[in-house]
């Protein structure tokens, strides 16, 4: 006999005996709530679990790669060809000013109202709610806002003012001294403050409003108040006020972070 | 309509194909688990476990060539996955203490032949046992058994045949003693 056939003849005997055990059925009602069940403990599990596996991937990493990663994510939000236009656009505006200009005081005048009119854009672009791209929204989730928006600002600020210090010497030339990089960095460094303060407490709209106001504030001004030259009467005074100001306000950002603990 | 077709629209989004599978299979898939782990609760559990898994992968989009044996695939290593947690192994090595305490009631209730069909299966391999169960309680073909556990169609057919010579030695050994007792 083949081991077919063999199989066959032992099914055949088999099959009766196999009938007697029987085994519960379940009802109608069960395959019902087993339905529910399941969908219920579906809609339960699916955001935790993409939420638990980022959190898993990123406690993984060290503080080294978080940082790195950190900074990355935001280089991205904003883009390179983003970064890189907002310095071609402030070496233009050097260029044209220093061209321009009669003397170093006139010149250094127009420049730094363009430059900080320039920072002020690139902050309200750069710090817009918006997120793109699935891969950086799951990294940027990891993040809290509060984090992510200073890391834009440091990236705004770094870099924004390692191309505005040495601009600052091409458009003043050989006059160019200690006095004019910190009157070039102290208005820079003074509209990224304000700009990244209103929009984190005030929103983008009224933030980036409220930023808008001061700077034209101050070029439609006749007399010069925070755009101040090395030569100016109030120089040094305005720019220790105007970075004693901003200082005090970088730090409430600290307090949002209080309040909202509170809150909870 | 094809199963596979009801999981196609499951991947779709259309949610009461899944519905369907549930009403189609619940009763044979749970057949099949309390006839392995003999016990209605937990049966109730990796019954639910299995079709959490089919539902989930239909959401996420996979759609099985054969649903019938991707589904008792599941199940069965749904079950062995629970054998191998520490906790559970103790109470499928006390299987047939447990056996041992229903017996009273499987006596009572006149069903001693149910109850020595239990009892033969329970001695056989967890391997023969599965075939067995997948042929002659699920319907299954051989090729959808070795589809289902991941093995070649002839260790299919030598698992059955061997399985269920090992149940005839059984039978004649149960014979032979019941013979002596009476003598």
């Amino acid at each position: 006999m083949s081991e077919n056939q063999e199989l066959s003849r032992l099914e055949k005997e088999w099959k009766t005996h196999f009938d007697r055990f029987t085994a519960p059925e379940p009802t109608r009602e069960m395959t019902l709530d087993l339905i529910q069940k399941i969908k219920n403990i579906e809609q339960e599990q699916s955001p935790i679990d993409l939420r638990l596996e980022l959190e898993t991937t990123q406690n993984s990493l060290s503080t080294r790669s978080k940082i790195v990663n950190m900074f990355l994510s935001q280089w991205n939000f904003y883009g390179t060809t983003s970064w890189l236009l907002t310095g071609l656009l402030m070496i233009a505006i050097t260029f044209t000013i220093s061209e321009n200009s009669a003397d170093a005081m006139t010149g250094f005048s127009s420049w730094i109202k363009w430059i900080t009119l320039l920072v002020i854009g690139v902050i309200g672009y750069s710090f817009r709610p918006k997120n793109e791209g699935n891969e950086i929204i799951e990294s940027l989730s990891y993040y809290p806002v509060i984090q992510q928006i200073f890391t834009r600002f440091m990236f705004v600020m770094g870099f924004q003012l390692v191309l505005t210090l040495p601009l600052s010497l091409f458009v003043v030339g050989k006059e160019g001294t200690i006095l004019y990089l910190v009157s070039s960095f102290i208005p820079v460094f003074f509209f990224g403050v304000i700009g990244f303060v209103t929009i984190f407490w005030l929103g983008q709209k009224i933030g980036l409003s409220i930023t808008l106001f001061i700077w034209f504030s101050q070029v439609l001004l006749k007399k010069k108040l925070l755009f101040q030259a090395p030569g100016d009467d109030y120089f040094l005074t305005v720019n220790m006020i105007i970075l004693g100001i901003s200082i005090l306000l970088l730090s409430s950002v600290v307090l949002k972070r209080r309040f909202s603990v509170n809150l909870k | 309509m094809q199963d596979e077709e009801y999981m196609r629209q499951l991947s779709l989004g259309i949610d009461t194909a899944f519905d369907t599978l549930v009403f189609r299979y619940h009763k044979p898939l749970y057949g099949y688990i309390y006839r392995l782990l003999h016990d209605e609760k937990l049966a109730e559990d990796i019954v639910q476990e299995t079709f959490l898994k089919i539902y989930q992968q239909g959401l996420k989009g996979f759609v099985p060539d054969q649903f019938k044996p991707w589904m008792y695939k599941i199940a069965t290593n749904t079950c062995k996955d629970y054998w191998r947690k520490p906790t559970s192994r103790l109470e499928y090595v006390t299987d047939k203490d447990i056996e041992e305490k229903s017996r009273v009631h499987h006596i009572i209730d006149h069903q001693l032949e149910r109850q020595w069909m239990v009892e033969s299966l329970n001695q056989l391999s967890l391997d023969y046992r599965t075939v067995l169960y997948l042929r002659f309680y699920q319907g299954l073909k051989y090729s959808e058994i070795a589809l289902a556990l991941d093995i070649s169609i002839n260790t299919v057919k030598t698992r059955i045949t061997r399985g269920l010579k090992q149940l005839e030695n059984i039978l004649v050994t149960d014979e032979r003693k019941g013979a002596e007792g009476i003598e």
